[in-house]
């Protein structure tokens, strides 16, 4: 049997994902998900004002931010820990 | 500082922030009813820049919206150049910390930004002002 039938290195396999927002666990069973989704899940009633910000690690500093609209990958490295952080702000 | 003359909810959220976050956050002054919150642990987006800078917010948070921030150096991008969103050397609103070293001014508002609704919400305030210094 080849080796790549056995070992599976693609992530996107995965049938969980488990991530921490604001260190509340959410789980995922898909690995690409909405980030106004993950920021629902996470308790915000108007997701659409805010922003994901994905940590290199737990408390870590951002190392990738996600507009509400736009898809988080939660097979790729650094998306496990996340922050959200209120979007918008003008200049006086 | 006296803190114990500022409004309880101010106090709850600077209290909250000190256990979450910036455990030395404190008042350096209050100006037109903002106070000048130091905290030392903002994180900047250039690793050699000096840390901290003072958040303004308003005496009244959280019934009203921070406006700016004040840094002893100009604030610098991951990369080096300079932030330049409304950045103002030497403005008036750095003289109440002044004496402490504030020379830069960013006049960041929270226009369209999610209302704040509790004492608790300084955490993502600060996070707020963290990104703003990160794509500034």
């Amino acid at each position: 049997m080849p080796a790549e039938e056995i070992v599976d290195h693609n992530a996107n396999h995965k049938k969980h994902f488990e991530i921490f927002v604001d260190g509340i666990k959410e789980v995922w069973e898909r690995a690409e998900v909405i980030a106004k989704a993950i920021i629902e899940r996470a308790g915000f009633t108007d997701p659409e004002k805010f922003v994901l910000e994905a940590l290199d690690k737990r408390g870590g500093k951002p190392a990738a931010e996600f507009q509400p609209d736009e898809i988080v990958n939660l097979a790729e490295k650094d998306r496990t820990f996340f922050r959200v952080t209120p979007g918008g702000g003008g200049r006086s | 500082m006296d803190e114990s003359s500022l409004p309880t909810p101010f106090r709850i959220a600077l209290e909250h922030l000190r256990e979450k976050t910036q455990a030395e956050a404190r008042v350096d002054a209050v100006c037109n009813n903002f106070a000048y919150v130091w905290v030392s642990d903002l994180r900047k987006a250039n690793a050699e820049a000096p840390p901290g800078g003072w958040i303004r917010l308003p005496t009244a948070f959280p019934f009203g919206n921070p406006h700016g921030l004040v840094t002893t150096e100009p604030l610098k991008r991951e990369d080096g150049s300079r932030v330049t969103d409304a950045h103002h050397p030497n403005h008036d609103m750095c003289k109440p910390v002044q004496s402490l070293g504030g020379a830069n001014y960013y006049s960041w508002t929270w226009q369209d930004c999610p209302p704040i609704r509790d004492p608790r919400d300084i955490v993502g305030v600060l996070q707020w002002y963290e990104r703003r210094i990160r794509r500034g």
